[in-house]
C-alpha cells in the first residue's frame, strides 16, 4: 500500500519525526488562511512533481488559492488530484537524504543516508556511490557503525545529533508499521539548524495490512476503478490490461505461468488482451468470474486457460469454465491446457464441452493451437 | 542422490489438520514421502490419514527424533511463529508453502535460519521434490517423473509446466525446486545451482526466473566468478511485462532498471547460459544436450 505524503507524515510525527506545518484540502472548499510564503503540494503517488507543476508556491491568499485550483484541475502524470497540502515555507539550508528498504540480495533491511538529498536516490547511486552511507540490519540497528559511518560526513554536532535520533525513530517505524520503503527526500536542515521531513514517502507492505489497518487513508484511485478491473477486484483475481488492440484472453493459474504465456502469445505474433492470475486456493466460482471476464469482453476473440493442479485443482476449475461458457460463451475459441491434482475429472469436463485441450504439451502447443483455430474460423 | 530431499528425509507438516494440510498429507503419502509426523497447537492426540498429530514441534520430535525437514501449511500470519519453533527445535529443512507471508517475517526467518544453518525454501513456494524418491511440497507428483536434470524456479506453476514438458518428452528430473515468488526468500537460484553442483545425479540445470528481483543476475554472476561445470538453460517469464504493474508475485514487477528481463538475459547469456524464448524450446535445447 503506497501513502500519500500527508498520510505518510501523519505516521511520521507519531513516530516523533519533525514535519513541517500543513494543511490538508481534499476539495477547493477546505482552503482556510495560512501562513505565507507556503507550498502548495498535489498528493499523487508519483515522485518528481515538482517538474509535472504539481506543486506552486504563493505568497498571499489569494496565490494560495489560484494554486489550489489549479492543481485540483490538473493532472499530474496521469493521476487525478484528490488531495493537496498546503505546507509552511521552510527556509532550506540544505537537504539530506534518507531512506530505508527492503534489500532482497542481503535478505535484510537496508538504511540509505546522504547529505546529498533533494535528488533521486538511483540517481546518486548511479552517478556518486560514495557519497551515501549504506546499512543492512534487520529488527535493529547497530549503533557503533551506525555513529561511524555518520561520523565519515563531518556533519555539524547538534545537526548529528538530531539526525541520529531521526534514523532511530525512523527504523522503530519501519518495523513497526511493517514498511518496505520508506523515505524522507529531502530532510531538510532550516534556517534554526533543525532537521525537518519536508517530504514522505512511505509504502506498507500488503501482506502485513491484517496487522496495520489502524490507518485512517483516502479512498485509492484503484478502489475507484471501474468496469473489469473493478469486478477482478471483487473476485480477488489479479487483472492486469495488456494490448488495447489485442484480441487474446488469458487465465492462467499462477503468476509465473501467466507472464510465460502473455510473452507466448506475443512471440508467436498474437496479441493478448490482458493478463489475469486465478492465484491460489481457487473455487469453481472464482474460476466462473474469470472466464465470464473474458467472454464478456467484446474485444476477445480467443481464450488461452494455462492452470495446474498445484495448490488448486483441476477438476474444480473446470466446473467453473463449464458454467461460465455456458452461461456467457457465444463463439470464442477456447483452449484449455490443464494438468495437475485431478486432471483426468478436469480433461472429461471438457471434452464434454467440446472445448480445443492440450494434455501433454507445452504452453507454445497451447497458444499455437489457439492461433491456429482462431484463423481457421 | 538428488539434493535437499532424498530417501533420508522424514517429513513432518505443520498445519497437518488444516484443509490444505489433510489434501497434502494424502498426496505425500500416496507419493511414498516419509512423512511421519503433523503439528496444529491443540489437536494433539488426533491423526491424519495415520499420521499422528502433536501439539508443539518438540513434542513431536520427542517421540520422532528422525524428522529433518518440515513442510509449513499454516496462514500467513502464523508463518513467522510455526517456521521459528521448526528451526529453534533443530529441523534442517524448512519448506515454507504460505503465500503472502509479511516481508519482515520473511527477513526475520531467514536471519534465525542463517544462524542455526538450516535451510528455508520459500515462502510463497510449491516446496521441492526429487521423482520417484520422495517430496516435500504440494506438486502434483505425477507429472515430474526421475531422472538427471535439476529445475530451479521462482514460479510453482512454471515448475510444473516445466516438470511435465520434460517428463512428457522422456527426460527426467533429478530434484525440482520452487524457490518461491516474494522479494525475500530463503533458498536462492544461487544457492540451488550450487547444491546442483556437487550432485552427482544431475547432469543439467533448467534455471526459471521472472522479471523483477536481481537472483537470477547474482545467480549469473555466481557461474561467471567460479565456472559451472554442468550445463545451463534458462527461461526467463514476463519479458513483455509493461513497466510498474505487479504481475501477480510480489517480487515480479518492473521500475526503472532493476530487474528487467532483458538485464537478467545479458547477464545469463555472459556466463554461457542458454536463454530460451518460449517454455518449449526448453525442451529442445535439452534433448539436443542429452543426446550429444
Amino acid at each position: 500500500m503506497d501513502f500519500y505524503e500527508f498520510e505518510g507524515k501523519n505516521v511520521f510525527r507519531k513516530y516523533n519525526i519533525k514535519t513541517s506545518e500543513e494543511m490538508l484540502l481534499t476539495s477547493p472548499s477546505d482552503l482556510k488562511e495560512f501562513t505565507y510564503p507556503c507550498v502548495v503540494k498535489s498528493q499523487v503517488l508519483s515522485g518528481k512533481r515538482g517538474k509535472a507543476g504539481g506543486i506552486k508556491f504563493a505568497h498571499n491568499y489569494e496565490e494560495m488559492e489560484e494554486a489550489v485550483k489549479e492543481i485540483f484541475e490538473m493532472e499530474v502524470y496521469g493521476n487525478k488530484v484528490d488531495a493537496i497540502l498546503v505546507a509552511e515555507m521552510i527556509d532550506i539550508a540544505k537537504e539530506y537524504y534518507l531512506g530505508i528498504t527492503i534489500d532482497p540480495i542481503n535478505k535484510q533491511s537496508l538504511l540509505m543516508f546522504s547529505p546529498y538529498g533533494g535528488m533521486e536516490i538511483e540517481e546518486l547511486a548511479e552517478d556518486e556511490p560514495d557519497k551515501i552511507f549504506k546499512m543492512n540490519f534487520t529488527s535493529e540497528i547497530d549503533k557503533d557503525v551506525l555513529l561511524e559511518g555518520i561520523g565519515e560526513f563531518n556533519l555539524d554536532e547538534n545537526i548529528e545529533k538530531q539526525l541520529i535520533e531521526i534514523i532511530e525513530n525512523l527504523v522503530i517505524l519501519f518495523n513497526g508499521v511493517d514498511a518496505t520503503t520508506v523515505e524522507i527526500n529531502p530532510l531538510a536542515v532550516d534556517g534554526d539548524n533543525n532537521l525537518i521531513a519536508i517530504d514522505a514517502k512511505l509504502v506498507i507492505d500488503d501482506n502485513a495490512m491484517f496487522r496495520q489497518d489502524k490507518y485512517q487513508l483516502i479512498d485509492r484511485e484503484e478502489d475507484k476503478a471501474d468496469g473489469v478491473n473493478k469486478k477482478a477486484k471483487d473476485a480477488d483475481l489479479i487483472y492486469v490490461d495488456l494490448d488495447d488492440d489485442g484480441n487474446i484472453g488469458l487465465i492462467a493459474g499462477g503468476a509465473g505461468i501467466g507472464m510465460a504465456t502473455m510473452d507466448t502469445i506475443r512471440y508467436y505474433g498474437g496479441k493478448p488482451v490482458n493478463f489475469l492470475d486465478l492465484g491460489g486456493g481457487v473455487t469453481s466460482e472464482k474460476t466462473k468470474k474469470a472466464m465470464e471476464l473474458l467472454l464478456t469482453n467484446k474485444k476477445v476473440d480467443g481464450i488461452v486457460v494455462n492452470i495446474f493442479g498445484g495448490i488448486n485443482n483441476c477438476e474444480v476449475m473446470a466446473k467453473g469454465i463449464k458454467s461460465a461458457v455456458e452461461e456467457f460463451g457465444e463463439n470464442q475459441t477456447v483452449v484449455v491446457k490443464s494438468r495437475g491434482h485431478s486432471q483426468e475429472e478436469g480433461w472429461a469436463i471438457y471434452e464434454e464441452l467440446g472445448i480445443h485441450q492440450v494434455k501433454h504439451g507445452t504452453t507454445d502447443d497451447a497458444v499455437n493451437l489457439l492461433l491456429e483455430k482462431m484463423e481457421v474460423r | 542422490m538428488a539434493i535437499l530431499v532424498n530417501n533420508e528425509t522424514k517429513a513432518m507438516i505443520q498445519g497437518i489438520t488444516g484443509k490444505q494440510g489433510m489434501y497434502h498429507t494424502k498426496k505425500m503419502l500416496e507419493y511414498g514421502s516419509d512423512l511421519v509426523a503433523g503439528v496444529t497447537p491443540n489437536k494433539g492426540g488426533q491423526n491424519v490419514e495415520g499420521v499422528p498429530v502433536y501439539n508443539t514441534v518438540k513434542e513431536a520430535l520427542e517421540k520422532h527424533p528422525e524428522i529433518n525437514a518440515s513442510l509449513i501449511l499454516v496462514p500467513a500470519k502464523f508463518v513467522k511463529a510455526s517456521a521459528t519453533e521448526a528451526i529453534e527445535a533443530g529441523i534442517k529443512l524448512v519448506v515454507l508453502i504460505t503465500e503472502f507471508v509479511p516481508v519482515h517475517d520473511s527477513m526475520e526467518i531467514v536471519e534465525l535460519a542463517n544462524e542455526n544453518g538450516v535451510k528455508i525454501v520459500g515462502p510463497n513456494t510449491i516446496g521441492v521434490i526429487s521423482p520417484g524418491i520422495s517430496k516435500v511440497g504440494i506438486m502434483p507428483g505425477y507429472i515430474y517423473s526421475k531422472g538427471n536434470v535439476g529445475i530451479i524456479s521462482r514460479s510453482g506453476t512454471l515448475t510444473h509446466e516445466m516438470g511435465s514438458n520434460l517428463t512428457h518428452n522422456g527426460i527426467g528430473q533429478s530434484t525440482c525446486i520452487g524457490i518461491g515468488g516474494d522479494p525475500v526468500i530463503g533458498m536462492t537460484h544461487r544457492e540451488a545451482l550450487e547444491l546442483f553442483r556437487d550432485d552427482e545425479d544431475t547432469k543439467a540445470v533448467v534455471l526459471i526466473g521472472e522479471i523483477g528481483g536481481v537472483g537470477e543476475e547474482l545467480a549469473a554472476q555466481y557461474m561467471i566468478d567460479n565456472g559451472y561445470t554442468k550445463p545451463v538453460y534458462a527461461f526467463i517469464a514476463g519479458r513483455t511485462a509493461p513497466e510498474g504493474k505487479k504481475m501477480g508475485h510480489a517480487g515480479a514487477i518492473v521500475s526503472g532498471n532493476m530487474g528487467t528481463a532483458k538485464s537478467k538475459i545479458t547477464m545469463l547469456n555472459k556466463a554461457g547460459v542458454q536463454v530460451a524464448d518460449t517454455l518449449g524450446q526448453v525442451v529442445d535445447m535439452l534433448k539436443g544436450a542429452l543426446v550429444k
